[in-house]
């Protein structure tokens, strides 16, 4: 027979269409955030604000901090003015981090900070007070420390874009999808472990506290410690497990403001007529929400990214009912 | 005093005593019971995932598909494939589609006025006879296979090929009838190809009639990415999503294009904007295209396209010296009677701002060079398969004759001339349609003398998942899988879905178990020797030799010279082209205007078939979650021309043309050009292809003027 | 996150924090002035590091180890002492620290961070070698919580008035190295 009996080649007769787009770039990275381009600058500015404070004051206090200025009724300048308005204080004006800052003797506690304090030594009303700002912001507003103020954030966009750049050298990287109710059990596991331990867990894992109790001995003592890792190891986990994994599906802060925030008004909405259900924003959004089948529930830290990418504009940020809850 | 503890402030604790502890005991057991049922939580069934291909267009999305035991309950964009885990409605459909209660079970007979559950073999053997019927009394040509938009590209086609060939039939006709054949042969008379823009790499994108947002949404944020990193400029007669955000949005009247590009040209050409040397060594026929689009002066265009001076000569400019200029162009510009001779207009505009030296920005979808006019195009398998080989068809397909340009690009029959040759035999008798993942009543042109054809043929038999308008009027249906349900050995080979997403329901086939088992049917048999499709792409074949009294040769190249860089029978890029001067057409991209014009009677343009996100053609109207998207059809409409009409934003009212009418309801917007109407197509109730004169088809493709008819719109009386 | 997963969870949750208390049985350090009674420290400290941050002569670190300690402040007295300014007591946002006023009668009374240990084999003065005093010239409460006795003006310390900031450990020769400053019991260790 004159037929050739060789395998023909595989029926790449001409590239398709298909072939075409897989040369376009169609990535996360890729989509252009061009819209609500204040909101995400005012995004930006909050979570570079976060960042400063978390370096700036401990830069701050290790410049002021001079033992000239001490002795047991000591205190400069900040600690007259202090003095004269009545708070009796030698201490700077302002100290910590964002989990927990004191501003001018204005407490402000991160709630999964408090509950562990009050689930291992104790309640008392003073917790819950210094903690509540926060409760109340998070209830208005969701799950929005995540997105505004958490510095995690600028790790979670460097591994972001690392995923990118490995992805476009060739590297295969999985993107591990544990359900997000997994963040739930990490919060209950520290929580009841603190209660029968008896010490505090949560300031081990929990990334504000971790980043800005790290970024203080960086700069006090030049050294880091167990935090470093803990936070190497979340980087290592959203950069070749599982895109934004730490925060999506293991962070215990995360799962409990998604708690309190459950009721928040404030949420994005999709304005069907516009969709065009093209997927940008369930592709661009880092916390797996599905906006576009309006799958949006108190797991959204309300970045605005989904707002930003939509090529038509039918998504916005605004009041509105309850979140209906969506599945795991 | 020394050992004591210094009593240190405290507030309150929570102290515990002993009666406490055991108050709290029965408590604390409950919490724990409590959680351990939360942890072992209700118990599920076994859950399986697969990764496959949506094969809803032809972006081929990865998913991955989430069974539960039989069921198939979600399918979402697969991050680890090419498509990074974008998937838009249709795909999420999938699921919906496949469990959907409409589904076919069983082959349909037709008895009268209804259909009769019957068995596979007894379908089969039925049709066969009657095939066998119309085959000995008016020859193997008078059966039609037409196929639809799932089967583009789909290597099925290429098996369908050999079934006609084995039958005797020449008369396989694809969505190539009416879809992007146009596009093709404008871009490949022009340069030797079609072609696609490269996002990254072109500077200013055009999309002149298309609408990517809603024929390809995965795409559209990197086309509007174009506006911030580059131009992009909209030509389209309604204001879409993308000319909202364009960088110029041009509201060309209906039919108007070609001209519009001629007046563009012109500019370019009268300021010198176009790269000398390029068009010298590179290009052929610019002489003739300078005398032609002299013809086109933009003032005169100006009036005539409702596009303004000002516009015209800046964009232009813009196109010129902005480059790397690609234009995306669409049906927009298509269904027309100028729709080739207006791609061509586009085309050569395009290639007019072309530049020495600068890299091709497009992606070539085809080989560039002579070879375009080897290969089989739309199909991607060659049609001679394994041995045995069928024997060659002596009859011609129908349009061979009259359309012989489409011929060339297609090698298939031009279907909208399947009416004329049922009812009244031209050029022969054609009694028999197999129907094969299309709904051709709803959606080819001539929807009126479609439905007096299937009365006069002897057979009609439609292949399809769900019972469509097409499938009603069938003397027999067989119920064909989704493709989520049969294995598909994709042309690209990147993504195979082994055993399919989920297990074929009821009693449905695959495409190409149908196809095997009829031809076993038939007799023929020995030439699908193969137990699986998979096997069937696997046979060795024999090379393709392509009909040398049919098939154009590129004049050869002189001795000595580079081998040619466009694959034109010139191998130069043609600003005239040697093939349509051949063939007795304009070598020169003319516009001849529509030839039915808006007057008194019928005052606007009517522009039907754009496409909606929600629906593919006419798929989709069954599944609800897409119904819901767009639960009814509408005419769009500009505010003046409501007023004028007395009829207002959510009314239903007619549009009447002077070939039929139809009734949806009204929305009035000032996104949409003044002159025109807009209306949708795809709808099984408000067929708007009945508005149009069939015998209004461009000369050259053949392909029919949806896009330039003429109607009013008017209020429904009230009874 | 389903009502049955979240029924569980708060059921946990509550019968955690319904169970009784258990603190630690002994600190391994010295802790900053005004801390909570070993044990309930541990409760108590969020590792905010804010009296680290306050700390003049930095005097308060965290341990580099890989332990659940890691997130507790602690003095080494030995490398840097407490000067007892009190600023850590004004800033600690969970009680951890108790507030106490910067004055001496207020630290005297309230503040107990260790016990003073003298090992006399290696004190100078005690064992005969010289004539030293830095301990009693650096306390803050010298007199009450340290006096001079003998011809050799050896320090005897008294616990019970001493506040165990740590500047005589700080203070003592690097040859000698006598006096140090051991952190209290745990509350379990007692009777």
């Amino acid at each position: 027979m004159s037929a050739t009996s060789a395998r023909p080649p595989s029926p790449r007769a001409a590239p398709s269409a298909a072939g075409g787009l897989a040369r376009a770039r169609l990535h996360p990275v890729d989509v252009v955030l061009r819209r609500a381009r204040r909101y995400q600058a005012l995004r930006r500015a909050s979570l570079a604000l976060s960042v400063a404070v978390v370096i700036g004051l401990p830069l701050w206090h290790l410049s002021a901090v001079g033992a000239a200025s001490a002795g047991l009724s000591g205190g400069g300048p900040w600690a007259a003015i202090a003095r004269a308005l009545g708070f009796p204080r030698s201490a700077p004006p302002v100290v910590g981090a964002p989990p927990a800052i004191d501003l001018f003797g204005l407490e402000l506690l991160d709630p999964l900070l408090a509950l562990g304090v009050a689930l291992a030594h104790g309640f008392r009303l003073s917790l819950l007070l210094v903690a509540l700002p926060a409760l109340v912001v998070v209830a208005l507003l969701g799950r929005f420390f995540c997105g505004w103020v958490c510095p995690y954030v600028p790790l979670l966009a460097a591994s972001n874009a690392l995923r990118w750049l490995l992805g476009r050298m060739g590297m295969r990287l999985p993107d591990l999808r544990l359900p997000r109710r997994t963040s739930l059990w990490v919060l209950v596991g520290i929580l009841v472990a603190t209660a029968v331990l008896g010490t505090q867990l949560a300031p081990l894992v929990y990334p504000p506290a971790v980043i800005g109790r790290e970024a203080f001995r960086a700069v006090f003592f030049g050294s880091l410690g167990l935090g470093a890792l803990v936070v190497g190891a979340a980087f290592a986990f959203d950069t070749f497990v599982s895109r934004a994994g730490f925060c999506r599906s293991l962070c215990p802060g995360g799962a409990l403001f998604s708690l309190v925030g459950a009721a928040s008004p404030v949420r994005v909405r999709r304005v069907a007529e516009r969709c065009t259900d093209c997927t940008v924003c369930d592709v661009v959004c880092n916390l797996g929400q599905r906006p576009m089948t309006d799958g949006l529930d108190a797991g959204c830290e309300r970045c605005g990214k989904c707002v930003s990418a939509c090529p038509t504009g039918a998504l916005t940020m605004g009041l509105g009912t309850i979140l209906p809850r969506s599945g795991p | 005093m020394s050992g004591e503890r210094v009593p240190v402030r405290f507030v309150q604790r929570l102290g515990m005593s002993r009666r406490e502890l055991l108050k709290v005991a029965p408590v604390a057991g409950a919490a724990g019971a409590a959680l351990g049922l939360g942890l072992v939580g209700r118990q599920r069934p076994r859950v399986a995932h697969t990764r496959g291909v949506c094969r809803y267009c032809l972006v081929h999305c990865g998913v991955r598909a989430t069974t539960e035991g039989s069921r198939l309950v979600r399918v979402e964009g697969d991050v680890d494939s090419r498509t990074k885990g974008f998937l838009c409605l249709h795909g999420h459909a999938i699921p919906e589609v496949v469990h959907s209660d409409r589904r076919l079970r069983l082959p349909l007979a037709r008895e009268g006025d209804t259909f009769r559950e019957v068995g596979w073999d007894e379908a089969l053997s039925r049709i066969a006879a009657r095939l066998q019927a119309v085959r000995a009394e008016f020859g193997p040509e008078a059966l039609m296979v037409q196929t639809g938009w799932p089967l583009v590209r789909h290597p099925l086609v290429g098996l369908l090929h050999r079934f006609c060939q084995a039958f005797g039939t020449p008369n396989l006709a694809t969505v190539g009838s009416f879809c992007e054949t146009a596009g093709r042969m404008g871009k490949a008379l022009t340069v030797g190809s079609k072609y696609a823009p490269s996002f990254h790499r072109v500077r200013t994108l055009v999309l002149w009639g298309a609408n990517p947002t809603h024929s390809l949404p995965i795409v559209s944020h990197l086309v509007a990415e174009k506006r911030s990193t580059g131009s992009l400029i909209v030509v389209d007669p309604v204001r879409t999503e993308l000319a909202v955000i364009a960088n110029e949005h041009l509201r060309v009247r209906p039919g108007t294009d070609g001209a519009l590009a001629l007046a563009m040209m012109q500019v370019i050409v009268d300021e010198g904007l176009f790269d000398r040397a390029f068009v010298d060594s590179e290009t052929v026929g610019f002489d003739e295209l300078r005398a032609l689009v002299a013809r086109y002066p933009p003032e005169a265009v100006a009036a005539l396209t409702t596009v303004p001076r000002e516009q015209i000569v800046r964009v232009a400019r813009t196109l010129a010296r902005e480059a790397p200029t690609s234009v995306w162009e669409g049906l927009g510009i298509e269904h027309h009677e100028n729709g080739v001779q207006t791609v061509r207009a586009v085309a050569v505009l395009e290639a007019l701002c072309r530049r020495s030296g600068q890299p091709e920005v497009n992606d070539l979808l085809t080989p560039v060079g002579p070879r375009f006019l080897d290969e089989p195009l739309p199909a991607l398998v060659r049609p001679t398969t394994a041995e045995p080989v069928p024997p060659p068809v002596r009859a011609r397909p129908l349009g061979y004759q009259r359309f012989p340009l489409f011929e060339v690009f297609n090698r298939e029959a031009q279907g909208n001339l399947l009416a004329r040759a049922v009812l009244e035999d031209d050029p022969y008798p054609v009694r028999a349609l197999l129907v094969v993942a299309a709904n051709t009543l709803v959606t080819a042109p001539g929807s009126d003398q479609l439905r007096a054809a299937a009365a006069r043929l002897s057979l009609l038999v439609t292949v399809d998942p769900f019972l469509t308008l097409t499938a009603r009027l069938s003397d027999f249906v067989l119920p064909a899988c989704t493709f989520a349900e049969a294995p598909t050995v994709d042309a690209t080979d990147e993504e195979v879905a082994q055993g399919g997403m989920v297990a074929p329901q009821h009693g449905a086939w695959p495409d190409w178990k149908v196809l095997f088992e009829l031809a076993r049917a038939l007799g023929l048999g020995r030439y699908f020797p193969w137990g699986s499709f998979r096997e069937a792409m696997e046979a060795p074949r024999r090379p393709y030799r392509p009909d040398p009294e049919h098939q154009p040769r590129p004049d050869p190249p002189p001795a000595g010279a580079p081998p040619p860089r466009f694959g034109t029978l010139s191998g130069k890029l043609e600003l005239a082209s040697g093939l349509l001067r051949r063939h007795g057409y304009d070598a020169v991209p003319s516009w001849t205007p529509p030839g039915e014009q808006p007057d008194d009677d019928f005052p606007l343009v009517l522009v039907t078939g754009p496409r909606t996100r929600a629906f593919i053609n006419s798929q989709f109207h069954q599944v609800p979650s897409v119904l819901g998207k767009m639960p009814e059809p509408e005419v769009l409409l500009h505010p003046d021309r409501a007023r004028a009409a007395q009829v207002a934003d959510g009314q239903r009212v007619a549009i009447v043309s002077p070939h039929g009418r139809v009734e949806m309801r009204l929305r009035v917007t000032e996104d949409v050009h003044p002159d025109a109407a807009v209306a949708p197509a795809g709808w099984e109730t408000a067929n708007v292809n009945v508005l149009h004169h069939p015998g209004r088809i461009d000369p050259i493709s053949g392909f029919p003027a949806f896009r330039s008819g003429i109607c009013r719109i008017e209020p429904l009386r009230s009874v | 996150m389903n009502r049955r997963g979240l029924l569980g969870a708060a059921g946990a949750v509550a019968a955690a924090a319904l169970l009784p208390r258990r603190a630690r049985a002994s600190s391994p350090a010295l802790r900053p002035p005004g801390a909570l009674p070993p044990g309930e420290f541990e409760q108590a400290c969020i590792g905010c590091f804010r009296c680290a941050e306050v700390c003049p002569p930095k005097a308060i670190r965290f341990p580099a180890l890989l332990s659940l300690a890691a997130v507790q402040p602690f003095i080494d007295a030995r490398d840097r002492a407490c000067i007892l300014c009190m600023r850590c007591t004004e800033v600690c946002p969970t009680g951890a620290l108790l507030p106490v006023p910067a004055s001496s009668e207020a630290v005297a009374r309230q503040v107990r961070m260790g016990t003073p240990v003298l090992e006399r084999r290696d004190c100078l003065p005690w064992n005969g070698r010289g004539v030293c005093r830095l301990c009693f010239y650096v306390c803050p409460y010298a007199g009450t919580a340290v006096e001079l006795v003998g011809p050799r003006q050896a320090p005897l310390f008294h616990a019970e008035t001493c506040v165990g900031c740590g500047l005589c450990e700080e203070a003592c020769p690097g040859e000698a190295r006598a006096i140090r400053i051991r952190p209290p019991e745990g509350a379990r260790s007692r009777g």
